[in-house]
C-alpha cells in the first residue's frame, strides 16, 4: 500500500524539501517556507472539523491563541520549556473545545458557523482586557540560550525550518491516519448526513466533539510555534488578525476534506501573499491585497472544488488508460 | 430613570441602523442561501461614496444616500453576475471564500483610493440636523436621531416592496423554495441579480447614513459586518422581520453593556447574548 508507485511523489517531495536549506540560505525564502509549514499545520488541523466532519468553524483563531499564550505565559512566569507549554496549550485547547462544542453542536449549519465567529469576537475582546496575559500590549518572550529545549535559535532560521517542518509532517500524518481509520469514516458519514449517521448507530455528538478536539489541538501546536518564532504574542497578532479565516481560506482553496488540499492551499497562498506584499506592497498600499483577492476569485470561479480540481482533471485520463484490468469489487478490501 | 431612558433611546437609535444594515444581508442570505462576507465592505463603499459626494459638492450624506444606494446596486449586481453566479452550485465554503475575496478586494480598493486615514464629514459644514435635541429629558445627537428615523423609513419602503410587488413576492418564493419557484415560471437568475443589487443598495444607503456621524476608514466594515451576521442569525435566517427585531435588540443590549463596561467588552457582551439566544432558540427569534 505505502510502496505503490503512485505514492512515490509523497515520499520524494518531503525529502527534497528537507534538502532545500542546504542550498538556499536566503532568510526571506526561509521565512516563506517557515510560514508555509506553519499554515500547513493550521489548515490541516482545521480540515479535520471543517473538511472531514463538515462543521464550519471560524473560531479556530481561539485555539491558535491558546497555544501561543500558554507557552508564552509558562515561559515568562515559570521559565518552563515551550515544549511543555505546547503540551499544556494542547490540553487547554482540548478542554476549551469540549466546553464550546458541547453547547454549540446543538446548532446546525450556518448557526454553528456564526456562533464560532461570535466566539472569536468574545475571545478577542477578553484578551484585550485581560491584564494577566498582557492586555492589548501583549507578551514579550524572554530571550534564552539557543537550543532545542528552549525552542530558540537567535537569528538562525534553519533550526526553526526543520522543527516546524517536522511538526507539519506529524500533523499531516495524523490527519492521514485519521482519515483512513474507522473514526475518519464516522466523520465523513456525519458530514454527508448527520441523521443517517445517527440512525446507523454513530454517536454524532461524540464524534463531532472528537473532531473538534483533534482539530483544536493541532491548531494550538501552530500557535505555540508562532509565539516561539516571533517571541511576541498580542491580541492584534493572534486574535484580531484573520488567522482564523486564513486557515479556512487555504483549506478551501486547496481542496477541502482531502489530505493534500490544505497543503496545496498553503503552498499557493503563503508565497503568493508574501511575494505580492514584498514586491508591490511597499509602493502601492492596497494593491497587493487587491491582486491577492483577484487571484483567489479567479481560482474559485474557474475551479469550484479548489486547486485540487485542476490536478485531478489533468491526471484523470492517463490514470484510466493505465489501468489494464478494470477493478470490480476490489475496493471492498481497501 | 432618566439615565436609563437615555441609554435605551441611544440603543434604539443604533439598533435601527444595525437593523437596516442587517436587512440587506438577510435578503441575499434568504434568497440565495449564501453568506455574504463582503457585506461590511459594501457598507464601507457606501460610506466613501457619501464622502466623495460631500467632498465634491458639499452635499449632505442624507442627500447622498440615494446615490450610494444606486452605486451599490450596481456593485451588488456585478458581484453576482461576474462571480457568485459561477459558484452557485459549489459548496458553502467555496461561496464564502468567493464573497470574502470580493470584500478583501473592495476594502483594499478603498484603501488604495482614499488611503488609511480616518475621515469624518464635519458637522458644522453639514446642512441638516447638527447639534442635539432634548427628547423627554434625554439629550440625543440629532444627526443620529435623523439617521435612525430614515433607516426605519427605508426599511419600511423595502418591506412594502417585498410584500406588495411581483418582484418582491418572487424573491420570497425563491427564498421559500427555489425549485418550486422555478416551476412557477420565475426567472431565478433575474431574481438573484435583483436580490444582490437590492441587498447591496440597502447596505450602501446604511453606509451613507452612517457617515453622517461615524468615522470613515477602509476597515470600518469589519465590525458592522460581524454585527450583521450576528443579527441575521439571531433573528433567524431568511426572516427579514427577524433581522429588524434582532437589530434593535442588539442596539439596546449594546447600549446597556456600554453603560456597564468599556467599549471593547460591550462587543463581547453582545456576542454572548447572541450565543445565549441561539442556544435557547437554535433557529433564532423568527427562524423556521
Amino acid at each position: 500500500m505505502m510502496l505503490q508507485k503512485k505514492n512515490l511523489p509523497y515520499m520524494v517531495i518531503p525529502l527534497l524539501i528537507m534538502l532545500i536549506p542546504l542550498f538556499l540560505k536566503d532568510a526571506y525564502f526561509m521565512q516563506i517556507f517557515i510560514l508555509f509549514f506553519m499554515y500547513v499545520i493550521l489548515a490541516t488541523g482545521w480540515n479535520i472539523i471543517g473538511g472531514f466532519t463538515g462543521q464550519v468553524s471560524f473560531g479556530h483563531g481561539v485555539f491558535f491563541a491558546i497555544g501561543a499564550y500558554s507557552s508564552a505565559m509558562l515561559s515568562l512566569r515559570f521559565e518552563l520549556s515551550p515544549w511543555i507549554g505546547m503540551v499544556v496549550g494542547m490540553v487547554i485547547s482540548a478542554f476549551v473545545a469540549l466546553a464550546i462544542g458541547l453547547p454549540f453542536f446543538r446548532l446546525s449549519g450556518h448557526y454553528f458557523a456564526i456562533a464560532t465567529l461570535a466566539l472569536a469576537g468574545i475571545a478577542s475582546a477578553l484578551s484585550l482586557n485581560w491584564d494577566f496575559i498582557g492586555g492589548s500590549t501583549g507578551l514579550y518572550l524572554p530571550i534564552k540560550e539557543s537550543g532545542f529545549w528552549n525552542l530558540q535559535f537567535g537569528a538562525d532560521k534553519i533550526q526553526y525550518y526543520y522543527i516546524v517542518f517536522f511538526l507539519a509532517i506529524l500533523a499531516v500524518l495524523f490527519s492521514l491516519y485519521l482519515s483512513r481509520s474507522r473514526v475518519g469514516y464516522y466523520f465523513r458519514a456525519i458530514k454527508e448526513n448527520g441523521e443517517a449517521a445517527a440512525s446507523l448507530g454513530i454517536d454524532v455528538l461524540k464524534y463531532k466533539l472528537l473532531a473538534f478536539v483533534y482539530s483544536a489541538v493541532i491548531v494550538s501546536i501552530g500557535g505555540t510555534f508562532y509565539s516561539q518564532y516571533y517571541l511576541y504574542v498580542n491580541p492584534e497578532g493572534v486574535l484580531n488578525s484573520d488567522i482564523g479565516i486564513q486557515m479556512v481560506l487555504m483549506t478551501v482553496l486547496g481542496g477541502v476534506g482531502t489530505i493534500i488540499g490544505p497543503i496545496i492551499g498553503a503552498a499557493f497562498l503563503v508565497p503568493l501573499s508574501e511575494l505580492i506584499r514584498g514586491y508591490i506592497g511597499g509602493t502601492f498600499t492596497g494593491v497587493d491585497q487587491m491582486i491577492y483577492a483577484f487571484i483567489i476569485i479567479l481560482v474559485v470561479t474557474m475551479q469550484p472544488t479548489g486547486i485540487i480540481g485542476f490536478l485531478k482533471k489533468k491526471n484523470r485520463k492517463p490514470g484510466y488508460l493505465n489501468k489494464k484490468i478494470p477493478k470490480t469489487g476490489g475496493d471492498l478490501h481497501d | 430613570m432618566e439615565l436609563l431612558f437615555q441609554i435605551i433611546l441611544n440603543g434604539l437609535i443604533w439598533g435601527s441602523i444595525y437593523a437596516l444594515i442587517a436587512i440587506g444581508l438577510s435578503l441575499i442570505w434568504g434568497v440565495m442561501d449564501i453568506v455574504n462576507f463582503a457585506h461590511g465592505d459594501f457598507l464601507v463603499v457606501g460610506m466613501y461614496v457619501a464622502y466623495s459626494v460631500f467632498a465634491a459638492t458639499q452635499l449632505d450624506p442624507l442627500i447622498a444616500a440615494p446615490i450610494a444606494g444606486i452605486v451599490l446596486f450596481v456593485v451588488g449586481m456585478l458581484t453576482y453576475y461576474l462571480i457568485i453566479r459561477r459558484v452557485e452550485g459549489a459548496s458553502l465554503l467555496i461561496q464564502i471564500v468567493a464573497t470574502f475575496a470580493v470584500g478583501l478586494f473592495l476594502k483594499n480598493l478603498m484603501q488604495f483610493i482614499f488611503k488609511t486615514d480616518y475621515l469624518l464629514i464635519k458637522d458644522e459644514q453639514q446642512s441638516f440636523f447638527s447639534g442635539s435635541v432634548t427628547l423627554f429629558g434625554a439629550d440625543i445627537n440629532s444627526a443620529q436621531l435623523a439617521t435612525a428615523v430614515i433607516s426605519i423609513i427605508v426599511a419600511g419602503i423595502f418591506f412594502v416592496f417585498v410584500y406588495n410587488t411581483r418582484t418582491g413576492r418572487s424573491m420570497l418564493a425563491v427564498s421559500e423554495n427555489p425549485y418550486a419557484a422555478k416551476l412557477m415560471g420565475i426567472n431565478i437568475t433575474k431574481i438573484n441579480v435583483i436580490a444582490w443589487g437590492l441587498g447591496a443598495a440597502i447596505v450602501g444607503i446604511s453606509g451613507a447614513l452612517l457617515s453622517k456621524f461615524y468615522y470613515i476608514f477602509p476597515t470600518a466594515g469589519a465590525h458592522f459586518g460581524l454585527l450583521s451576521f450576528i443579527i441575521v442569525a439571531m433573528g433567524g435566517f431568511k426572516s427579514m422581520w427577524g433581522a429588524l427585531v434582532a437589530g434593535i435588540t442588539v442596539g439596546v443590549v449594546e447600549a446597556l453593556a456600554s453603560f456597564a463596561s468599556n467599549s471593547s467588552l460591550k462587543v463581547a457582551f453582545v456576542f454572548l447574548v447572541y450565543i445565549v439566544v441561539v442556544l435557547i432558540r437554535p433557529k433564532g427569534f423568527l427562524g423556521k
